[in-house]
C-alpha cells in the first residue's frame, strides 16, 4: 500500500465516523440531553392502616416515560410498612393518554378480577389513582378505562362514567 | 466480492447522503392556508431571516390584484380597499399615506417577483402563526376584531368590545405600571377608537405577528388597580377589566372636619394611632393609589396629611393624619364612596360589665364605637379610639352564657381601648346609647343570633326550605291564604336584615320576603313564602333550634306514593365482596333486605327490592328503577370490604349534590346501626356513588360491617346479626319518615 492510499483511507475512516456521530446526535433524541438518569419526586397516596384515609409517600420517579412510572410504582406498593397498597398486584396499565387535560387511564382486567370490593376498598383504589396522577400540573381529571372500555363502577360503588377529580377530604392530615 | 476499503467507502457515502437529506428535509418552509399546503405554489425561500414568497402565486391564492410597472420596476399590490407599494431591491413599501420597512423589499429571482409573506400578510388584516419545530407558516384571516377600548361611566372599568370575543390572557408582569391583555387571533378593526388613553393612561398596540396574537399594552401613571382575583368580567362579546377604586378627593370642609371620597366604594378603614408624633393612621382595603385632589386649609386639628399604597396584595391605601397635639378624631361614613373624620373629645372609659346576655359600658363623653367580629377563635371586638380607662375598670369579667364566654378590656395602646367579647358562637349585635347625665353616656351592645343562610331546594315531591340561624332560637310557623304563604317568625334575631341574601324561588315557593314587627316590646322577624299552591307542610326540625327545616308537600297525599326501594348490592355473576370463608356480599345483602322489607312492611309501609332473587342488576337500572316508581327513598345495602383484615366497622354513604335532603336519613341510619350492632363508628361520608347520585329522591348507601375482617365475616354469618342489621335499617327509615308525618293541612 502507498503512502497516498493509506491517506485516503484516513480520511475516508474519519468522514464514517464523524458523519456517524452526527447522525446519532440528530436521530437519538435525548442522547445530547444526557437524560438517562432523570427522576423526579413525586407524591403516591397509599392507605393508611385503619382504611379510612390515603396518605402520601414521596418517591423518585424516573422521568423518561413518568406517567407510566408513576402508576407502576403505585401498582408496586408502598415503602413504609405502616400504609398499604391500594391496587390488586397483577393490574397493569395498557395505556395512558392525555387529552384536555384528562388523564385516560387503560387498566387491564386485573383490577377488577383481583379486587377485593366494598366501599371503603374501591374509594381508597380509585382515589390513590386519581389523587396520584392529578399533582401532574397538565393533569386535572382521571378518567377509566379497563381492557379499553368505559365502565359504570370499579367495584360497583363509584360513578366511574365520568372523569374524576382529586379528593382532598380523603387525604390524611 | 466488493473489497473492505470498497465497502468504508460505500457505507460512509449512503451516510453521509442520508443526513444531508435529512437536514434538507427538515428545512423545508411549509405554508398553509386554511390547512392546505401552498408550499410548492409560493416556492418560499429565506433570505435574512425573512420568508419570500412568489408574489404572483400569493396574489392568485388569496385574490389580490397586481400591477406592473416595468419601467420603474414597481409593483402595485391590491386588496379590497387597500394598496401596497413596493419597488424591486429597495426595503420601503408604501401602503395608503405610510411608509414601511422591511428586511429585503422585493426582490428579482429567476425572473419573477418575490414578496416578504409575513409583512404583506398583516397589511391586508390577515394573520400568520409560526410553528418553530416544523418550520410551518399558517396563514388565517383573525376570528375577532377589536372594535374599541374605554373606560366605563364611573372610570372604574374598561371596556375591550370586540365583534367576537377572542380566546384572551390577562397578563400581569412585575411592573405595577404595566398591564397586558393578549388577544388571540384577532385584530384592530378599520375603525379601532383608543379611548382609553387620557392624563393617567397609556394604550399601546403591538402585533404579535408570528403568534398571531394581538397584544393591547396598557400603561399608567401610577400603578394600575387592577383586581388581581377576578378582576375581570365577559359580557357578550367584550371584555371587561375591572379596576379597584382609586382615592378622589381628600379636604378640610369648612364645616370644621375632613372628608375622603373615592372613585367607587370606600371599604371601612383599620384605624390606629400612634404616638411620637400623635398620628391617625388609616388602611383603606381595595383602594388605589392616584393624582387626586388633597385640600388641608387651616385647622385646629390636622398638621399633616401624608397618602400612599401602602400594600398590593392585598390592596391597601395608607392615610396618615398627624394630628395636633390633644387633639382627637373619629370616623363617620357619609357615603357609600366618603367617610368624614370628625373632632371629638378624649374619652374616659368608667365601667364594663355584663347583663341580661349584653355588653354594658360607661363613658365620660359620647363616643363612637368601632365594633367588628373576628373568627378562629369567634370574638367580637369593640374598638373606643380616644379613650383611656378608669383605674376600677375590670381587666376580666367570666360570663359564662350561652353567646359569651368571658369579657376582656385593655388597652389597645396609649389612645385606644378594646374591649373584646370571647364568644362560644358567632353572633350578630346592636348597639344603643343612653344618655344618663352631663357627665355619663351608657352604651349597651346587644348580642343577637342571626342568620347563616336561607336555602331552598326542591325535589320531586317536596320542596323543602332549610333556614340555618348562629344559634336555637325558638320559632313559629302560621299559613296564611290569598295568596297562599307559609311564615316563620323569629324572636330575638339580629335585625341587620339587609345582609341576608334571600335565595332564589323554585318548586312550590313563587317569592321570599322578609320584614320586621313589634309584638310585646320585641321585634320580631318574620320571612314570608308565598307558595303557588298548598298541599300541607311537614316541620322536620325540632323547636328550638339552629336549623329550621320545612318540607312543603307538592301534591296532595293521596296522590303520593310513599314507596321504600331497598337495594341489595351485587348480585349474579358479580358477588360483591368475598369473605376469607367464601361467604358472599351478594347473598347477606339480599338475606337482610329481605329481612327489613318483612319490618318494615309490617309497620305498614309499602316497600320493594330491586331484585329479589341472585341477579345481575347494573346500576343504571337500578336507578332508573328507583326514579321510574318514584320511590319516595332509596338504601342500598352492602357489606365492606378492604385489602387489610383488621379493617372494621360501619358506615353510611349520601352523595354530596343531594345533601340537603339526604344527610337526615344517612345520620339516622348510622345511628341506629351503630345502636344495634355496636360495632365501630366510621361515619357518615360524602361520596359520589353511581346509585345514590343519579336518583332523584332521598339516597343512601349503608356498609354494616367488613367482611374482610374475620370477626365481623362471622358476625354476619350469624343468623341474630343479620336480624338487628335489618331492624336498624327499618327502624332508621322508620325514624326519618316520621319527621315528615307532622303535615298540617
Amino acid at each position: 500500500m502507498n503512502s497516498n492510499t493509506r491517506l485516503f483511507k484516513i480520511l475516508i475512516f474519519i468522514v464514517f465516523v464523524v458523519s456517524v456521530i452526527l447522525l446519532v446526535y440528530r436521530f437519538v433524541p435525548n442522547f445530547s440531553s444526557g437524560g438517562l438518569n432523570d427522576k423526579v419526586e413525586l407524591t403516591l397516596y397509599f392507605s393508611t392502616p385503619d382504611a379510612m384515609y390515603l396518605q402520601g409517600e414521596k418517591r423518585e420517579i424516573e422521568k423518561s416515560n413518568i406517567y407510566q412510572n408513576t402508576m407502576n410504582e403505585l401498582i408496586v406498593g408502598p415503602n413504609d410498612s405502616n400504609l398499604h397498597r391500594t391496587i390488586p398486584e397483577n393490574t397493569k396499565i395498557l395505556d395512558i393518554e392525555i387529552e384536555d387535560k384528562i388523564a385516560k387511564l387503560n387498566f387491564n382486567n386485573a383490577i377488577i378480577e383481583e379486587h377485593w370490593g366494598g366501599s371503603t376498598g374501591e374509594r381508597l383504589t380509585v382515589y390513590s389513582i386519581v389523587n396520584t396522577m392529578t399533582q401532574f400540573e397538565e393533569i386535572d381529571k382521571v378518567f377509566f378505562l379497563i381492557e379499553g372500555e368505559t365502565v359504570e363502577s370499579l367495584a360497583g360503588h363509584m360513578d366511574l362514567s365520568i372523569a374524576l377529580e382529586k379528593n382532598i377530604d380523603i387525604i390524611k392530615n | 466480492m466488493p473489497c473492505k476499503k470498497q465497502i468504508i467507502i460505500i457505507i460512509t457515502f449512503l451516510l453521509l447522503i442520508s443526513f444531508s437529506f435529512q437536514i434538507v428535509s427538515a428545512d423545508k418552509i411549509k405554508i398553509f392556508i386554511n390547512n392546505n399546503e401552498i408550499s410548492s405554489e409560493l416556492s418560499p425561500f429565506s433570505l435574512n431571516g425573512e420568508i419570500m414568497v412568489k408574489s404572483r402565486a400569493l396574489a392568485d391564492i388569496l385574490n389580490f390584484e397586481l400591477k406592473w410597472f416595468a419601467s420603474i420596476n414597481s409593483l402595485n399590490i391590491s386588496y379590497k380597499d387597500k394598496t401596497i407599494k413596493m419597488m424591486v431591491d429597495n426595503p420601503y413599501y408604501q401602503i395608503a399615506n405610510e411608509t414601511h420597512r422591511t428586511k429585503n423589499g422585493m426582490i428579482m429571482k429567476d425572473g419573477s417577483t418575490y414578496i416578504p409573506l409575513l409583512d404583506i400578510m398583516n397589511a391586508f388584516g390577515y394573520l400568520v402563526r409560526v410553528n418553530q419545530e416544523d418550520n410551518s407558516y399558517q396563514i388565517m384571516r383573525p376570528l375577532s376584531k377589536v372594535k374599541e377600548i374605554c373606560w366605563s361611566e364611573d372610570g372604574n372599568n374598561l371596556i375591550i368590545e370586540m365583534d367576537k370575543l377572542a380566546p384572551y390572557r390577562i397578563i400581569r408582569g412585575e411592573d405595577p405600571d404595566k398591564l397586558m391583555v393578549e388577544l388571540d387571533k384577532a385584530a384592530l378593526s378599520n375603525d379601532f377608537h383608543d379611548n382609553l388613553s387620557n392624563k393617567n393612561f397609556y394604550l399601546k398596540v403591538k402585533n404579535l405577528d408570528h403568534k398571531a396574537r394581538l397584544q393591547l399594552i396598557i400603561m399608567s401613571k401610577y400603578p394600575i388597580p387592577f383586581q388581581i382575583d377576578g378582576g375581570f368580567e365577559e359580557v357578550d362579546n367584550n371584555l371587561i377589566i375591572k379596576f379597584l377604586p382609586y382615592i378622589d378627593t381628600i379636604n378640610w370642609l369648612d364645616k370644621g372636619f375632613l372628608r375622603i371620597s373615592s372613585s367607587g366604594e370606600l371599604q371601612k378603614p383599620e384605624i390606629t394611632l400612634l404616638q411620637a408624633p400623635r398620628r391617625m393612621v388609616l388602611d383603606i382595603p381595595a383602594l388605589m393609589f392616584s393624582d387626586f385632589d388633597l385640600e388641608l386649609a387651616d385647622n385646629n386639628w390636622i398638621k399633616d396629611i401624608r397618602v400612599s399604597q401602602f400594600k398590593y396584595d392585598p390592596v391597601i391605601l395608607r392615610v396618615v393624619l398627624e394630628l395636633k397635639e390633644g387633639r382627637h378624631l373619629y370616623l363617620e361614613r357619609e357615603s357609600q364612596s366618603s367617610i368624614l373624620l370628625k373632632p371629638t373629645k378624649r374619652v374616659r372609659l368608667l365601667n364594663v360589665e355584663h347583663n341580661n346576655g349584653n355588653i354594658i359600658f360607661e363613658t365620660d363623653n359620647p363616643i363612637k364605637a368601632d365594633i367588628f367580629t373576628l373568627t378562629e377563635p369567634d370574638r367580637l371586638v369593640i374598638n373606643l379610639l380616644n379613650t383611656f380607662r378608669e383605674n376600677n375598670c375590670p381587666d376580666n369579667l367570666e360570663v359564662n352564657d350561652d353567646i359569651v364566654q368571658r369579657l376582656r378590656t385593655g388597652r389597645f395602646n396609649k389612645e385606644t381601648v378594646r374591649i373584646v367579647a370571647d364568644l362560644k358562637e358567632s353572633t350578630g349585635y346592636q348597639l344603643k346609647e343612653k344618655k344618663i347625665s352631663n357627665n355619663f353616656y351608657q352604651y349597651e351592645l346587644i348580642l343577637k343570633k342571626r342568620f347563616n343562610q336561607i336555602k331552598i331546594s326542591d325535589r320531586p315531591q317536596y320542596t323543602n326550605i332549610n333556614i340555618s340561624l348562629s344559634g336555637k332560637l325558638n320559632y313559629e310557623i302560621k299559613k296564611f291564604s290569598y295568596p297562599d304563604r307559609i311564615v316563620v317568625d323569629i324572636k330575638d334575631l339580629d335585625t341587620e336584615l339587609s345582609s341576608i341574601k334571600l335565595p332564589e324561588p323554585s318548586g312550590i315557593i313563587r317569592d321570599i320576603r322578609f320584614n320586621k314587627y313589634s309584638d310585646k316590646g320585641s321585634i320580631v322577624v318574620r320571612i314570608v313564602f308565598e307558595l303557588d299552591n298548598y298541599y300541607g307542610y311537614s316541620l322536620v326540625s325540632s323547636n328550638p333550634s339552629d336549623n329550621i327545616i320545612i318540607a312543603l308537600n307538592k301534591q296532595l297525599k293521596e296522590e303520593k306514593i310513599n314507596l321504600i326501594l331497598l337495594d341489595p348490592g351485587h348480585g349474579g355473576f358479580d358477588p360483591g365482596a368475598i369473605g376469607p370463608s367464601g361467604m358472599m356480599e351478594k347473598d347477606l345483602n339480599l338475606e337482610i333486605a329481605k329481612i327489613t322489607a318483612e319490618l318494615l312492611r309490617k309497620s305498614g309501609y309499602e316497600v320493594m327490592k330491586s331484585r329479589d332473587n341472585d341477579e345481575f342488576i347494573s346500576l343504571k337500572s337500578r336507578v332508573k328503577m328507583a326514579n321510574d316508581i318514584n320511590a319516595r327513598l332509596f338504601v342500598s345495602i352492602h357489606i365492606n370490604s378492604s385489602n387489610k383484615a383488621y379493617s372494621e366497622g360501619t358506615e353510611t354513604y349520601l352523595a354530596p349534590n343531594k345533601v340537603d335532603d339526604s344527610l337526615l336519613l344517612a345520620e339516622l341510619l348510622q345511628e341506629y346501626l351503630l345502636a344495634e350492632l355496636k360495632l365501630v363508628d366510621r361515619g357518615v361520608k360524602k361520596d359520589n356513588f353511581y346509585v345514590i347520585k343519579y336518583t332523584n329522591m332521598p339516597a343512601v348507601l349503608v356498609e354494616i360491617a367488613f367482611l374482610s375482617n374475620p370477626h365481623e365475616e362471622a358476625l354476619l354469618g350469624n343468623d341474630l346479626f343479620k336480624r338487628k342489621a335489618a331492624a336498624a335499617i327499618a327502624e332508621g327509615i322508620k325514624a326519618y319518615l316520621d319527621k315528615f308525618k307532622g303535615v298540617m293541612e
